[in-house]
């Protein structure tokens, strides 16, 4: 038995190497097979030890390999009956953990399923869940942050898709095109925490409507890359510096923290199937913007300042902010073009964590936060 | 991997044959060997995290040879990317087996290496199902190798 697991699992590691290698080079179909084949390989290995459940951490570390893969290749059911199985044996307390976070992953679906609801094409599923989130009812701080982030993300979308030039003043931009990418909300319902998001008016316009679906495409494919692709793909898809620093950092905004949100979710419905996208994991920090708009982070140019944020300043070539620490110590912090309005202005007056890349003296923002985030 | 760390040794100006100062398990000093960096590999390796990661992933694995007599025995899937299990090879897979836990930093002072032990030291969860673990952080500059069974 061992020996043939070992072989099983030898041939799994091959295949999930291989699909990590064609997923980062963006050839998707192919990472897909390759997950398939590795997540049979390793189901089969970890299922050679259902009944041996003395053989740990060996039947658990398979278990949670196999059921791993098997959220790697969308097989979802699968990845939930594995994670129980490995649970059913005598893990070691680490194992299973693992094998918990896996379990939860895999629950993550039924969230993001629209349970029967329509959606027309301008509408989209907003979806959260975590420790802060129960059924039906959300920490009011955790959710309103992220509506605003995800309003902010609609409005960006649908200005950069009809060619407009990056504006700092959203509400200005947004005249050049009426109430085009106006957005609306539907009541919360218990899914964990849903809602819905309408693009446009409350009545449709058939002309446009379109328009607001590609809006929608477009913040999800854009999501889709930060979750899955590379840097290089999502500067194929948004050449522009300012739209993608502002779509990198509302995303970061949006992201799960880990304990009290753990999933982010997007659904719409596409001729009658559901297009899911989940925000479930950190995605990397550097690559995503290109130098000059600011970061390439390594631990020597990447400095992290603590302090209040008192002063912004966009009346010059480039936005600097300033904040001030306990000790009144200030620190001047450039701010790259398409983050002032947005990310920036929120936390005004905020105490904040700023991540910035030095070169020389001269401090650039990658990434801010409130302090208690 | 190897390619990974000698893109990052590169960057940081080091050459083959540079002195790797270890700490931790065992304090001694080993020299690291790695082909020479051309602007394919500096391409191939242009993600800076990846190259880090990788890199150290390479580093930690060939000192954990060297110091422990450990070697790599298997991968499995774990999140995002792979666990890796050393030991001894013998038995069956993953049994006595130990796993390492590795985290690069391209350039850091001494203060950013005991952050990254601590974090991935909790990480880690050190002992609480009995799996013993190593945590080996990479830190290019100097180079260092600090590595921790917790």
């Amino acid at each position: 038995m061992t020996a043939k697991a070992a072989a099983l699992h030898a041939s799994a590691m091959e295949f999930a190497e291989d699909a990590a290698h064609a997923a980062k080079l963006g050839e998707t179909e192919r990472a897909a097979r390759f997950y398939k084949s590795a997540f049979e390989a390793e189901r089969d290995a970890a299922i050679l030890f259902a009944e041996s459940p003395s053989e740990e951490p060996t039947r658990s570390v398979l278990f949670r390999s196999a059921a791993t893969l098997a959220l790697d290749c969308g097989e979802h059911r699968e990845a939930e009956r594995l994670a129980c199985l490995g649970l059913s044996g005598g893990a070691p307390a680490e194992i299973s953990d693992e094998l918990r976070d896996v379990l939860e992953r895999a629950q993550w679906e039924k969230h993001l399923s629209l349970r029967g609801m329509t959606l027309d094409p301008t509408e989209f599923q907003f979806t959260i869940d975590g420790d802060a989130v129960g059924l039906g009812i959300a920490n009011a701080d955790v959710v309103t942050r992220r509506v605003e982030c995800t309003k902010k993300m609609v409005r960006r979308t649908g200005h950069r898709l009809q060619n407009l030039p990056f504006q700092d003043d959203l509400r200005a931009s947004g005249k050049k095109v009426g109430d085009d990418v106006e957005v609306f909300l539907s009541v919360p319902r218990a899914a964990s925490f849903a809602l819905t998001f309408r693009i446009g008016q409350p009545q449709l316009e058939f002309t446009s409507v379109e328009r607001r679906r590609s809006v929608i495409d477009e913040m999800m494919s854009c999501m889709e890359i930060l979750q899955g692709g590379g840097p290089a793909e999502l500067v194929a898809r948004i050449p522009d510096e300012a739209y993608r620093a502002n779509f990198v950092a509302l995303a970061r905004q949006l992201q799960p923290d880990g304990t009290q949100v753990k999933l982010v979710g997007l659904t719409c419905l596409r001729n009658g199937v559901e297009r899911r996208v989940q925000l479930s994991r950190q995605f990397p920090r550097s690559g995503y913007i290109t130098e000059g708009q600011s970061v390439g982070h390594d631990a020597a140019q990447t400095v992290t300042v603590v302090g209040r944020l008192k002063y912004a300043d966009s009346t010059s070539k480039k936005d600097k902010i300033r904040l001030v620490d306990d000790g009144g110590k200030v620190s001047s912090i450039y701010v790259p073009k398409g983050m002032m309005a947005d990310i920036v202005r929120p936390l005004w007056d905020d105490t904040v964590t700023v991540v910035a890349h030095r070169r020389g003296t001269q401090l650039t923002l990658s990434e801010i936060m409130r302090r208690d985030e | 991997m190897a390619e990974a760390a000698g893109v990052c040794l590169d960057d940081q100006g080091h050459a083959p044959g540079c002195l790797l100062t270890v700490e931790g398990c065992r304090d001694c000093h080993l020299a690291l060997f790695f082909c020479s960096v051309d602007a394919t590999r500096r391409a191939t390796w242009n993600d800076q995290e990846e190259a880090t990661e990788q890199g150290a992933y390479g580093v930690a694995l060939l000192l954990l040879h060297e110091i422990e007599g450990q070697t790599v025995i298997t991968r499995s899937r774990k999140g995002t990317g792979f666990d890796y299990w050393v030991g001894k090879n013998e038995g069956a897979l993953f049994q006595q087996k130990a796993r390492l836990e590795v985290s690069g930093i391209r350039r850091g002072g001494s203060a950013i290496v005991e952050r990254r032990v601590r974090q991935k030291t909790q990480q880690a969860g050190p002992g609480r199902g009995g799996i013993q673990t190593y945590v080996a952080i990479i830190e290019y500059s100097a180079p260092l190798a600090r590595v921790v069974e917790p």
